[in-house]
């Protein structure tokens, strides 16, 4: 069988939330062996109803919490505390989300850790970085965001910013990800480990990185865009038939407005020179959007894009949830596949990120209920007996 | 860290050219081919190169060759064994040099032929389906991965419940291929670390946003369909202020409880009906008019303190000019100030990243210009001669 990039990197995992767990997700989808330490007496807002999100059930099945092992474990024990150190002395990786400080505070932190293991690669994400005035801040994805001055790009000109929620801070982990592979890279080389301080804040701004040079090098503001692209003309989302239906098109050469003209039947815009540049185009939007929007009402958003693509032009349906799960090219893919478990049933779940011709990927692993696998963990990486294991869980140390 | 990598890069389009990014303040030494006289499309032929050029290409060096034609392509065979990693954007290849697909430059099946090299391509659909080959543009591949549908949620949906949905601004879509493309490369090189091989990596843009954005596929199989109206926080969020908008959000019991103490313990939060995060979902819309109501009165500054400090997480929503100033930005040296030769002195986001505790940050170099290491790049790694170097430009090779 085919090797998987990261197989025999073993990573205690120590995430939580959304950022920490998809940078561990990652690694597990390229087939690193993940074990996430958690603890019953603080779950995770995976592992409990989360109701200001309007999630009123604890879910089945936890994409964000796939491919991994689970062992329980209270952090808030000295037993436990030296069962994650001696977790980590026998893992490649350490990937944690905590407040900053709180590793620390566990006694689990870089230098304590890389004392007992010198190559060990550690990750810290955190929002706003380990150090710093705004360092004790809490931080969900809107509120990095917003400080990150990301947010403030998006949205109408005339309203508020946008909210980056939950893909916010899986970005941030991916970032996460590639930190922890270039430092076993690193360590391939020199034989060296490497603590990483990840800011989800500055990675937040630098998903923002052109509109601070613009303003910097040329004095110019970015500009809202709204729904619309910029360099595009016509340029938008456009409303289809059904409701709350849009598909998004973006013609950006003078070929994809030729063609559009076709497929609009205005052969008088073809020999309109001035119609031949995006910006003369912006010019006549007041004409040409409501002739795009009368052709795509009466269309859905699949047959609108697939009209656009037959001919070039950059469309898609504004794809919702549904959309996602049923699209036959994802599905081909195997972007979006079903996770199935003999006992759980099955429950859709999303692919990797990437196709590699040669390296295997892992097929899709079920969530891991809390403590599953604190035999193998305990007994098999740990080399503890069934006997201290079973003292261990009475005694509530592993939890 | 990755002093040892050495980069190809060919890129019309943002993906291919962050991925170069961010290998490069990784430390890899990435060098851009480009294709003379025009370059990278993003680039501006007719005078300083503008912003996002500027931004994507710091640390990297660039040469120009014309892979139309067959001596250009001869130079890059020459090249590809120098090289652990090509990172190629499909689209730049069509546009800047119109070999997309061409059976002169099968770019899927370079590494049978350089069994060491690592070849990452991005395309908006991915090398494979039925959508294969279909066009893209950083507009219409984030509405391709699900976030596009849901993003004007919460105030701005209150706001404007007629409106189409937005987009992130910016080329989020495009940079969030890119880093999937830099992780795929550093995978990839970890395993030929193993095998000694090297492989072709697909990334297609639409995987890379729907990756990151799997939830509203998870809730649809749980039997809820999320929309605009429907995926709002059922409290807190964005909030006008006096002079701007905050986002508050007390997901947790303390950060509620810490809030309601911030607030002076007004009557109306002891109600019953607001007893517990069930019970505030419930009646969410209330909670948020008696908190939009306090902070409506009260300055951004002085509530971007509050959040400093306070269990509650609160924060002001800052334009670029506000998130460059803050201390903690200054503190963390978030920014960097690069002085390009032709386009002047800029301030550019840093890598996020510092290493080792209290760590440094990383410094970048500008953006170069236009075939500005061709001479030095095809001496050190081909060891041609400057004779050799001007017959190639005649011919139009270069």
């Amino acid at each position: 069988m085919a090797r998987r990039p990261l197989q025999g990197v073993r990573v205690a995992d120590f995430s939580w939330y959304a950022a920490g767990p998809f940078a561990t997700l990652m690694l597990g989808m390229l087939g690193a062996e993940v074990i996430r330490i958690e603890s019953r007496t603080k779950r995770d807002t995976h592992r409990k109803e989360h109701p200001i999100y309007g999630r009123d059930y604890v879910p089945a099945f936890d994409q964000l919490l796939s491919h991994r092992l689970s062992a329980s474990l209270n952090l808030r024990t000295p037993r436990g505390q030296e069962l994650a150190r001696e977790l980590a002395a026998r893992s490649d990786v350490v990937v944690e989300n905590f407040r900053p400080g709180v590793m620390a505070r566990l006694g689990l932190d870089y230098p304590v850790l890389s004392a007992r293991r010198s190559d060990l690669v550690m990750v810290s994400l955190s929002a706003n970085g380990q150090q710093g005035p705004d360092a004790a801040r809490p931080g969900y994805a809107p509120l990095f965001s917003a400080l990150s001055g990301l947010s403030s790009l998006g949205g109408y000109p005339d309203g508020p910013p946008v909210e980056m929620r939950n893909p916010m801070d899986h970005v941030c982990g991916l970032f996460g990800t590639f930190a922890v592979l270039a430092a076993l890279r690193q360590r391939q080389v020199t034989g060296r480990g490497q603590y990483v301080d990840l800011a989800n804040r500055d990675a937040a701004t630098l998903l923002a990185g052109h509109a601070f040079v613009e303003r910097t090098v040329s004095g110019r503001a970015p500009e809202r865009t709204g729904d619309r692209e910029a360099g595009a003309e016509p340029s938008g989302v456009y409303r289809c038939a059904g409701t709350d239906r849009w598909v998004a098109v973006s013609v950006r050469t003078e070929e994809s407005w030729q063609r559009l003209c076709g497929l609009l039947e205005r052969p008088e815009w073809t020999v309109d020179p001035a119609l031949g540049t995006v910006a003369g185009r912006a010019g006549r939007r007041a004409d040409i959007d409501p002739a795009l929007s009368g052709w795509t009402s009466r269309r859905g958003p699949y047959g609108a894009a697939f009209a656009l693509q037959q001919r070039g032009i950059p469309a898609v349906p504004v794809m919702s949830g549904e959309d996602l799960a049923r699209d036959p090219h994802l599905w081909e893919r195997g972007t979006v596949r079903m996770a199935r478990d003999p006992e759980r049933g099955e429950h859709l779940s999303v692919g990797p990120p990437w196709r590699f011709s040669r390296s295997a990927l892992p097929p899709v692993q079920w969530s891991p209920s809390i403590g599953q696998d604190n035999r193998y963990v305990y007994g098999q990486v740990l080399g503890l007996s069934d006997e201290e294991i079973d003292e261990l869980e009475t005694s509530e140390v592993l939890h | 860290m990755l002093g040892d990598v050495q980069v190809l890069e060919v890129s019309g389009q943002v993906s291919a050219a962050f991925a170069g990014k961010l290998l490069a303040g990784f430390g890899a030494e990435v060098v851009k081919l480009e294709r003379y006289p025009a370059g990278d499309p993003t680039r501006d032929p007719d005078g300083p190169d503008p912003a996002l050029f500027l931004f994507l290409n710091t640390g990297k060096r660039a040469v120009t060759a014309n892979l139309a034609h067959p001596d250009g392509r001869e130079l890059l065979y020459r090249l590809l064994p120098c090289f652990d990693v090509l990172l190629v954007d499909t689209t730049g290849l069509a546009e800047e040099h119109g070999v997309e697909h061409s059976p002169e430059l099968p770019v899927e099946r370079l590494p049978e032929q350089f069994p060491r090299l690592v070849v990452v391509a991005t395309s908006p659909f991915g090398a494979t389906g039925p959508y294969h080959g279909f066009a893209g543009s950083e507009h219409t591949i984030f509405h391709a991965g699900g976030e596009g549908y849901l993003l004007g949620a919460g105030l701005l949906h209150e706001q404007f419940p007629d409106r189409p949905p937005v987009g992130a601004g910016g080329h989020l879509a495009g940079y969030q291929t890119g880093l999937t493309a830099a992780t795929g490369a550093l995978a990839a090189l970890l395993d030929r670390d193993h095998t000694g091989r090297g492989q072709f990596v697909d990334v297609s843009a639409q995987d890379a946003q729907l990756s990151l954005n799997h939830l509203p596929v998870m809730r649809f199989f749980d039997g809820v369909l999320e929309t605009t109206a429907s995926r709002g926080f059922t409290f807190g969020g964005v909030m006008p202020c006096a002079d701007g908008y905050v986002e508050v959000l007390p997901l947790e019991e303390h950060q509620w409880q810490d809030l309601v103490g911030l607030m002076g313990n007004p009557q109306w939060a002891a109600d019953e009906r607001f007893a517990t995060g069930r019970d505030r979902a419930r009646h969410g819309r209330e909670v948020n008019q008696h908190l939009r109501e306090w902070m409506r009165t009260r300055k951004r500054d002085q509530l971007a303190a509050i959040g400093q400090t306070s269990a509650c997480p609160i924060a002001p929503y800052y334009d670029v000019d506000e998130a460059m100033a803050t201390p903690h930005a200054r503190e963390r040296g978030s920014f960097q100030r690069i002085d390009h030769p032709r386009a002047g002195p800029g301030s550019y986001p840093r890598m996020p990243f510092r290493l080792g505790t209290g760590g440094e940050p990383i410094d970048e170099r500008p953006a170069p210009g236009l075939g500005e290491h061709t001479t030095e790049i095809y001496g050190s790694y081909l060891g041609m001669s400057a004779a050799e170097i001007d017959g190639l430009r005649s011919r139009g090779a270069l």
